[in-house]
């Protein structure tokens, strides 16, 4: 009995507390879904009645939306490719290869982790000014396709360094290139941990609003997470700010990706977190 | 394989990591040396004026002394808040069961899909008129403050607000916990301990590592805290919740000082290093201490 008690407890600890962190996601869901009167009501309501796509129908006719969408996509898909392939090689090179200086590079990777943005991004800003590249994607993609993800790096030379040796030295007496090794035999064994580094890469990307502020200033250039920034200012500014409806909706709308990928991978996301926190 | 030929692999397969190195980081970080000695608006060249900068930012600068306090304010409360929050929800989760798995799901999701969207709404729940959060307050006859724009409340709620954000400490943690063979506990049973006891003479001991790890990436990643601040107060009221970084973002994008800003963000790194060498410091001190 006191065993049922306790366990009972226990669930409704963690489900109040799990209410309470799902809690600006529900929000999201019912206020995108309802009427104007029902928004500025008092006391608020939770579930929406009646239903309506209003504030997603003003989203997608007054706002850029489908722009935003295309621009977070193409910025997104060129982060994912480029840092799956440039932190593969690179990670694979350090676990698997030697040379004097090996110590020290490898060292000055882990420190670069350590440097706050904040120092690099000022200098960064006012070379990609002075090259004309304010306003494009370059600034923000680039330092991905140059494998500047540190975390990616890590995560895939642990799994490189684990990888069997007799493999690949079987491989290379059959003649395997040295690149053919790596993608024939060493990449296809490596797809769990090679998605893990993609699937972060996509989050992080997606939700990077600090970047994006800094280099995209056209609208036409904007990503989701500026393009919701831009909305929440220009609408706060008018009679009906207390109607909330079109910013929940445009928020739903750009951490829907996100809360699919969550749903249907999140042992991948568990499995980063962990590698990354735990062997290091 | 022979040392010269390894050694051209090792630089063909990092040449990506080589190059963006040198680039972006390498390139940058001198230049960001050269222009914190500088006055430059990023319109016409830098000019040199030595130390001036710096002078000007510790003699005479009040908000770089606001900002920098309310910065290690926000640092000194979140993170070890956040890091209690997940250490007890890891706590709560250590049995496996499907019921844990799935709680683990849950409190997880926040952390992976934090950014402007929901700081948006969060800012919303934690309105002052009208907010769920003072609604659910009213029904316990508690009359909720103005959350963000009270000078008094509005660091506070950026600090209440990032606690659902602690979803990968949490992670974590468990990991470690879950490391910890469960021969430890039965032994400290048999010999009378209770779950307090076997918390603090087992459980922390052995994921006092772990503990650390988080700790550092949590100063770390505090003291750079932007965008949360900046969505939900905007820096406000009466700069109450104006940090260091939006200090730097102003002074360089806002202002076009990017000397200044450059300047400022070396200050940054400087006392981040300085913090996480000490906090190890003390660390290792304590448990040298307690062995």
């Amino acid at each position: 009995m006191a065993k049922i008690i306790k366990k009972g407890i226990w669930i409704l600890i963690c489900a109040t507390l799990g209410f309470v962190f799902l809690l600006p996601f529900l929000w999201m869901i019912s206020t995108s879904l309802m009427a104007t009167e029902q928004i500025v009501k008092y006391p608020p309501d939770l579930i929406p009645s009646p239903v309506t796509l209003r504030s997603f129908k003003y989203i997608f006719e007054n706002t850029k939306f489908f722009t935003y969408l295309k621009n977070s996509c193409i910025i997104t898909s060129i982060n994912i490719i480029g840092t799956v392939v440039s932190t593969t090689l690179v990670a694979y090179g350090f676990a698997k290869y030697d040379a004097r200086l090996k110590g020290l590079w490898f060292t000055l990777l882990m420190s670069t982790m350590m440097i706050p943005y904040f120092v690099t991004i000022i200098p960064q800003y006012n070379i990609y000014a002075k090259l004309n590249l304010i306003n494009t994607f370059v600034p923000l993609t680039l330092p991905n396709i140059l494998a500047g993800s540190g975390f990616s790096i890590f995560l895939l030379n642990q799994f490189f360094k684990d990888f069997p040796r007799e493999i690949e030295e079987a491989a290379r007496i059959d003649g395997c290139s040295e690149f053919g090794i790596l993608f024939r035999i060493v990449i296809p064994n490596a797809k769990a941990i090679l998605f893990v580094v993609a699937i972060f890469m996509f989050v992080w990307t997606w939700n990077d609003y600090f970047g994006p502020a800094i280099y995209l200033s056209d609208q036409n250039k904007y990503t989701l997470s500026i393009g919701l920034t831009f909305l929440n200012s220009s609408i706060s500014g008018y009679q009906d700010a207390l109607d909330q409806g079109p910013v929940m909706a445009m928020a739903l709308l750009s951490v829907l990706p996100i809360i699919i990928l969550y749903a249907c991978f999140q042992k991948y996301f568990v499995k980063g977190i962990i590698d990354s926190g735990i062997k290091g | 394989m022979q040392p010269k030929k390894s050694a051209k692999y090792f630089y063909m397969f990092i040449s990506p990591w080589l190059l963006g190195f040198f680039l972006l980081t390498f390139v940058p970080l001198v230049y960001s040396i050269y222009l914190s000695l500088t006055e430059y608006s990023g319109l016409s060249a830098p000019t040199f004026v030595g130390l001036q900068n710096y002078k000007d930012i510790f003699l005479f600068d009040d908000i770089f002394r606001k900002s920098l306090f309310n910065s290690i304010v926000y640092a000194l409360l979140a993170v070890p808040t956040s890091l209690i929050l997940a250490l007890v929800i890891a706590l709560l989760l250590t049995k496996e069961s499907k019921i844990s798995s799935f709680f683990q799901i849950i409190f997880f999701f926040p952390s992976i899909a934090a950014g402007v969207a929901v700081y948006t709404v969060v800012k919303f729940l934690l309105k002052g008129e009208g907010g769920l959060l003072n609604y659910i307050l009213s029904i316990f006859h508690i009359k909720g403050p103005n959350w963000l724009t009270d000078t008094k409340w509005a660091m506070i709620a950026l600090v209440i607000a990032n606690l659902i954000f602690c979803g990968q400490q949490m992670l974590i943690f468990l990991a470690g916990i879950k490391q910890i063979p469960v021969s430890y506990y039965e032994a400290a049973k048999i010999d009378g301990a209770n779950s307090i006891q076997c918390f603090f003479k087992i459980t922390f001991p052995l994921i006092a590592q772990v503990f650390v790890f988080n700790l550092i990436m949590g100063i770390i990643s505090a003291f750079q805290v932007f965008v949360q601040p900046l969505v939900m107060t905007g820096g406000g009221p009466f700069k109450k919740t104006y940090m260091y970084g939006m200090y730097i973002y102003d002074s360089g994008f806002g202002f076009g000082r990017f000397g200044y800003a450059a300047a400022l963000a070396w200050i940054m790194y400087l006392i981040i290093l300085f913090v996480s060498r000490v906090v190890l410091k003390l660390v290792e001190r304590l448990m040298h201490f307690e062995e």
